[in-house]
């Protein structure tokens, strides 16, 4: 039938150009991938050294010229077969080997990465049982909740001030079996990593984590029947809603936080345009701190609305932020975000330029364009998925960021995207890291 | 300059929006007018503003970042996202070329309007998100595969059906062959070959998994243009569907089964019934004979007359269970139509003329003499409705009218009309005198008795050979009740061949002797007799028939072997010594050994075994005519025969000809002796002898009445040893009985399967 997406040539057709279907077990061959099209000379040299006699191909998304055909092409292979036959077996193989090794060495960092966001996890739990107690403790015992929050934020800001790249990880929203979300504790890691790349030293990180974690506490004196509805507010809750950043001040003030805290506590949704509340500063009124909680806080409220069907993808939610929402932010701290999280922040499903899908994983804010995705590949088991630092795997990039639910069924399922986006980051990896 | 407004008009021409933009502070240092258009700004606003302000996707801040820094790439055709003057965002395709103009790097950006496809792509994110709801949204578990095997999607629903997890996705292979590995290996043929075979069938199966639940999978091709692309497979749990469907099956069967029950238990009651009616009868008849006139001879007659009219009841009632519950068969048979309306008149006449009514019978033109059809019930249509006509009219008189109603291939339209001089029908009561269980009304209820069920049989009766009936009537004015009925014309040949028949079966008359005690019997036989046409003399003892037989010149004596005083074989002894040469059958309830060489050794004949079948003995004693030698015609038909393991048409002749009730009371038999056998077996084994017996009686009546001789004689074996207390005996037989069963049901199942032929 004319226009099967499968094909079969013989080793020898096979040309630079044609995008072939590997059908081998993933660490059989030396590719990042299973599917992909042969670039170069060298890699039709590999993929001919795998001793496969057939090779499918998909003659749709191949590039062979024309002309290049088989007969053509065949002298000049045959010359050289004749000439060294045996030299050239060895050189190939020699290269295959060498190709192999490579990508054991491969599979060794990918794994490393799996351990360190498995790791991650284990802390990210732990982080997350502490804002667990701080809910309960800031109003029985104020002073040993803030204690215990400076705690928490003293281990978090240590870690982000070693002098190494960060990796963003995403967490998995089901860890240990229950949801974990916890908007504060989101807000309080992306607040830090954007303190750390503005340059804030290590006082007012301590003060912005704090901030972070109780920029909301006057939201136990909101309704959950407001704060969880999850049609739109009518005005009167509207107003309610807002009473939060005052109730918050009082609340902070009770339980002896600083004044820069507090501030924080009050302002964290005025904006540079004096569209926000409770005051409408405009621009410099707003406390630099403020403003930062308060693009970070936007920027997860985005991704985790209280009614998940709303939610948006991050990489939505960041190019409204840029796009529409400009004015309402102070652009240096949202260029500074969005050169932390990349054009696809860990979360996105993308469409890479070999056409696979694959979902953001982790992201090295130095670099982030090239993030470590999650490759989908219906040849390898899920729980084995290829994860791919797309910072090492130069040959391919990313299209398009993809919504979720224009994801074929076993793609979704495959990856998995997250009802609840969650970050946590891990400056023991990286570039820098790697070497250790 | 000319060039230069040349080609300043042909950038304003552009369809294209097209920016300069300076690669040292990014800011835009010119635009066409297409551009100022499409974004709203002024020249003046976009001019100089900068290009970060216009370009607003993420990847911008990146590109500009990089640029401000001196890394200058040019770009093809990538996507963007402009705000325009008013707020709006624009999707375009852009693309940036670099070139060096005057010392300074410039970007040349050009960027088309993408809303169109834009739009059309988030149209189709909206039909693929429909399309996906609803593919989610069926209730059935939906899998579609490509031709080679792939699998392009499947629903939630399929994944749940199939417990699709883990290891099981891991390939699409791995998803089919744990289908393939969830179900119970299938008989033959597994499903799946035909489920996923790539033509344009649509093919379901049902497939049992493993688990116990049943799928039901459709396979449909899918088609696209007309082309069969791959194959959508549709699966649905209909294991509930199953278990209540077995649950409905099962209380059908209780109910056909208890239908059964009930129509076997109506078989049993016709026979148990009309046997000792059949008795009282008798016995009434033959006290009418002796009784004197007077008081006792009009209580006799009375009651006489009472036991007849509950034998019409009873009959009645009978036939119309039978009717209801769709057991009545109807024949088609030869017969002489002249001779069934006299005969079925006959009696008839007589109980008119009781009444002092007359009873006029009138025969239309061309009517053939050879019908085929089943005379018994128009008989009984006739009975009834003449009846029913007598009672009803006080005076005047009753006429029945035969006539050819019309021609049909290969028959007639027999009409039969009974028309009266009596009380009449209303009109409003015309309608439901054919309904069971009404009469017209509750007092002619009280008046003329009966069960107001004849005329509902009558009319079953015409429904089931397709004939009809009606009424016309008007009250005080008497009623014509009319009943039409298709009928074959017998041939010559088949009417000869009744004719034949009729004759083998109507014996020469012949006087018979018959030496009997039981009084019942005695009517019985006496019946028998008498209805074939025989004359009878009734003896009642050993003696009486010496006396009997030696005084008077018999064809036949019929002699029951055991009587008080003198039995059976002393007195045939006396006849033989007297020199009379009369054959003597022997009667003899005990179907004993050797109890043939015994009767032979004392001088009979032959014997017959009781319970005499009518049949056996109407056609032995037609054996008997006059020239024939007696002995040897008798041992012709004697001719040593061993009990049969089932005498089926022996059996029916004694019923009347019954099959149906025969073939009833074999059900009753069979439940009998799923009771019975086990019974016998315990009760030898735990010495038990009264059980064993009383059921080893019980169940050898029973073998008797369907025919099953063997079975009947064995149980009598073991009756007889048990009497004697004689258990190895009767362990012994026991064995005689499960082997005669054996050969029954074999015997039974074959009648069957003749009679389906």
């Amino acid at each position: 039938m004319a226009g099967t997406p499968t094909d079969y040539v013989l080793n020898e057709q096979l040309r630079v150009g044609h995008f072939i279907h590997l059908e081998l077990s993933w660490l059989e061959h030396p590719f990042p991938f299973n599917n992909f099209m042969i670039r170069n000379a060298d890699q039709l040299r590999q993929v001919r050294s795998l001793g496969i006699e057939r090779i499918r191909i998909d003659p749709a998304r191949s590039q062979v010229a024309a002309g290049d055909d088989a007969g053509e092409s065949d002298g000049p292979a045959k010359a050289s077969d004749d000439a060294s036959d045996v030299d050239a077996d060895d050189e190939a193989q020699a290269a295959r080997d060498a190709a192999l090794e490579e990508k054991r060495s491969r599979v060794e960092k990918n794994r490393r990465i799996r351990t360190r966001i498995n790791a991650c996890e284990r802390e990210f739990l732990e982080a997350a049982t502490v804002c667990r107690e701080l809910s309960r403790t800031v109003f029985a015992d104020p002073p040993r909740a803030v204690e215990s929050a400076g705690r928490l934020v003293g281990q978090l800001t240590d870690s982000l001030m070693m002098d190494r790249d960060v990796m963003v990880h995403l967490m998995n929203d089901k860890v240990s079996g229950e949801e974990v979300y916890y908007h504060s504790l989101n807000v309080a890691m992306l607040a830090l990593l954007l303190g750390k790349a503005l340059g804030l030293d290590g006082g007012v990180l301590q003060l912005l984590g704090l901030a972070s974690l109780f920029h909301d506490i006057g939201k136990v004196d909101v309704p959950d029947k407001i704060l969880l509805k999850k049609d739109p507010l009518t005005r009167a809750e509207e107003a309610f809603l807002r009473q939060h950043c005052s109730y918050g001040v009082e609340h902070g003030r009770n339980a002896g936080l600083a004044e820069p805290v507090l501030q924080v506590i009050a302002a964290h949704h005025e904006r540079m345009d004096g569209s926000g509340y409770p005051k409408g500063l405009k621009g410099e009124a707003i406390p630099r701190l403020a403003r930062l909680v308060g693009l970070v806080n936007d920027y997860d409220n985005l991704c985790n609305p209280a009614n998940p069907a709303n939610a948006i993808t991050p990489h939505e939610a960041l190019s409204l932020m840029y796009a529409k929402h400009r004015r309402h932010y102070d652009e240096q701290l949202l260029k500074a975000l969005i050169h932390i999280l990349g054009v696809f922040p860990p979360g996105t499903v993308v469409r890479l330029s070999n056409e696979a899908f694959a979902m953001v994983l982790s992201i090295n804010s130095a670099r982030p364009l090239r993030p470590v995705v999650m490759v989908h590949d219906p040849e390898v088991p899920k729980e084995e998925a290829i994860i791919v630092d797309l910072d090492d795997e130069t040959s391919v990039n990313i299209a398009k960021a993809v919504r979720p639910n224009q994801l074929p069924r076993q793609v979704f399922d495959y990856l998995s995207p997250r009802k609840r986006v969650t970050y946590y980051f891990d400056p023991a990896t990286g570039r820098a890291g790697s070497g250790s | 300059m000319n060039g230069g407004r040349a080609s300043e008009s042909l950038l304003a021409a552009s369809g294209e929006i097209l920016l300069l933009v300076s690669a040292a502070d990014c800011c835009i240092v010119e635009a066409n007018d297409f551009a100022l258009r499409a974004l709203r700004y002024p020249r003046e606003a976009l001019v100089g503003r900068p290009i970060t302000d216009i370009e607003c996707a993420l990847q911008d801040a990146f590109y500009w970042d990089d640029v401000s820094a001196g890394r200058v790439t040019p770009l093809n055709e990538v996507d963007g996202m402009m705000a325009c003057g008013d707020g709006e965002m624009l999707p375009v395709t852009k693309s940036i070329s670099v070139f060096a103009h005057d010392g300074a790097v410039m970007l040349a950006l050009r960027a088309g309007d993408a809303r169109a496809a834009s739009a059309a792509a988030d149209e189709l994110e909206a039909s693929t998100s429909l399309l996906r709801a609803i593919f989610e949204s069926t209730a059935e578990g939906l899998l579609v595969l490509e031709l080679d095997g792939a699998i392009m999607n499947f629903n939630h629903r399929f994944a749940e059906l199939w417990a699709l997890h883990g290891s099981a996705m891991r390939s699409d292979r791995a998803v089919l062959r744990h289908m393939v590995r969830m179900c119970r290996p299938a008989d033959g043929r597994s499903p799946w070959r035909s489920l996923l075979s790539i033509d344009a069938e649509e093919v379901e199966r049902q497939v049992e998994l493993a688990d116990g639940r049943s799928i039901r999978v459709r396979a449909r091709p899918l088609l696209m243009q007309q082309q069969v692309r791959g194959r959508v497979l549709t699966c649905s749990d209909i294991t509930e569907r199953i278990l209540h469907e077995r649950e409905l099956a099962a209380a059908r069967d209780a109910a056909a089964a208890s239908e059964r029950a009930k129509a076997s238990f109506l078989a049993m009651m016709s026979h148990e019934i009309r046997t000792p009616m059949a008795g009282i009868l008798g016995m009434t008849e033959i006290a009418l004979q002796r009784a004197e006139d007077g008081e006792l001879r009009r209580f006799i007659e009375m009651a006489h007359a009472s036991a007849e009219g509950l034998l019409v009841i009873i009959n009645d009632l009978l036939d119309f269970s039978k009717i209801e519950a769709g057991k009545f068969l109807i024949e088609a048979i030869p017969f002489d139509l002249a001779a069934l309306l006299e005969q079925t008149l006959e009696p008839l006449r007589w109980q008119a003329g009781q009444r002092g009514l007359a009873l006029r019978l009138e025969r239309g033109p061309g009517l053939p003499r050879w019908l085929l059809g089943d005379p018994t019930r128009i008989r009984q249509i006739l009975i009834n409705l003449v009846g029913n006509a007598l009672k009803f009219t006080t005076e005047g008189g009753v006429t029945v009218v035969a006539a050819v109603a019309g021609e049909q291939p290969g028959g007639i339209q027999l009409e039969i009309s009974v028309r009266d001089t009596g009380i009449g029908i209303a009109p409003e009561r015309q309608q439901s005198i054919f309904e069971a269980f009404t009469q017209s009304d509750a007092e002619i209820g009280r008046k003329f008795g009966g069960t107001g069920l004849g005329l509902t049989i009558c009319a079953r009766l015409c429904e089931l050979m397709q004939g009809t009936i009606g009424v016309e009537s008007r009250a005080g004015q008497g009623s014509t009740f009319r009943f039409r009925l298709p009928l074959g014309v017998a041939s010559e040949e088949a009417a000869a061949e009744l004719q034949a028949d009729d004759t083998a079966v109507v014996a020469r008359p012949l006087n018979v002797l018959l030496a009997e005690d039981a009084e019942v019997n005695q009517v019985y036989l006496r019946h028998t007799l008498t209805s074939a046409g025989h004359q009878v003399c009734v003896v009642g003892d050993g003696e009486a028939a010496v006396e009997k037989a030696l005084a008077m010149p018999f064809d036949v004596v019929l002699m029951d072997v055991q009587m008080p005083g003198m039995d059976g074989f002393e007195a045939t002894e006396r006849i033989r010594a007297a020199g009379a040469d009369v054959p003597v059958i022997g009667l003899t309830a005990h179907a004993m050994e050797g109890i043939r060489e015994a009767c032979l050794s004392h001088g009979m004949t032959d014997y017959l075994s009781k319970p005499v079948r009518s049949a056996d003995l109407l056609a032995l004693l037609a054996r008997l005519g006059p020239g024939a030698s007696p002995v040897a015609g008798v041992g012709e038909v004697s001719a040593p025969r061993g009990p049969v393991a089932l005498a089926r048409d022996r059996a029916v002749a004694d019923l009347g000809g019954d099959l149906q009730l025969w073939a009833e009371l074999l059900n009753v038999v069979w439940e009998q002796a799923a009771c019975d056998l086990p019974m016998i077996r315990s009760g030898l084994a735990s010495g038990d002898l009264a059980k064993a017996r009383y059921a080893a009686h019980r169940l050898k009546s029973s073998l008797a009445v369907i025919g099953a001789e063997a079975a009947a004689e064995d149980c009598g074996r073991i009756e007889a040893a048990l009497r004697r207390h004689d258990g190895s005996a009767a362990s012994h037989a026991m064995g005689g009985l499960e082997r005669s069963f054996e050969e029954l049901r074999e015997a039974a199942s074959q009648a069957e399967q003749r009679s389906l032929v």
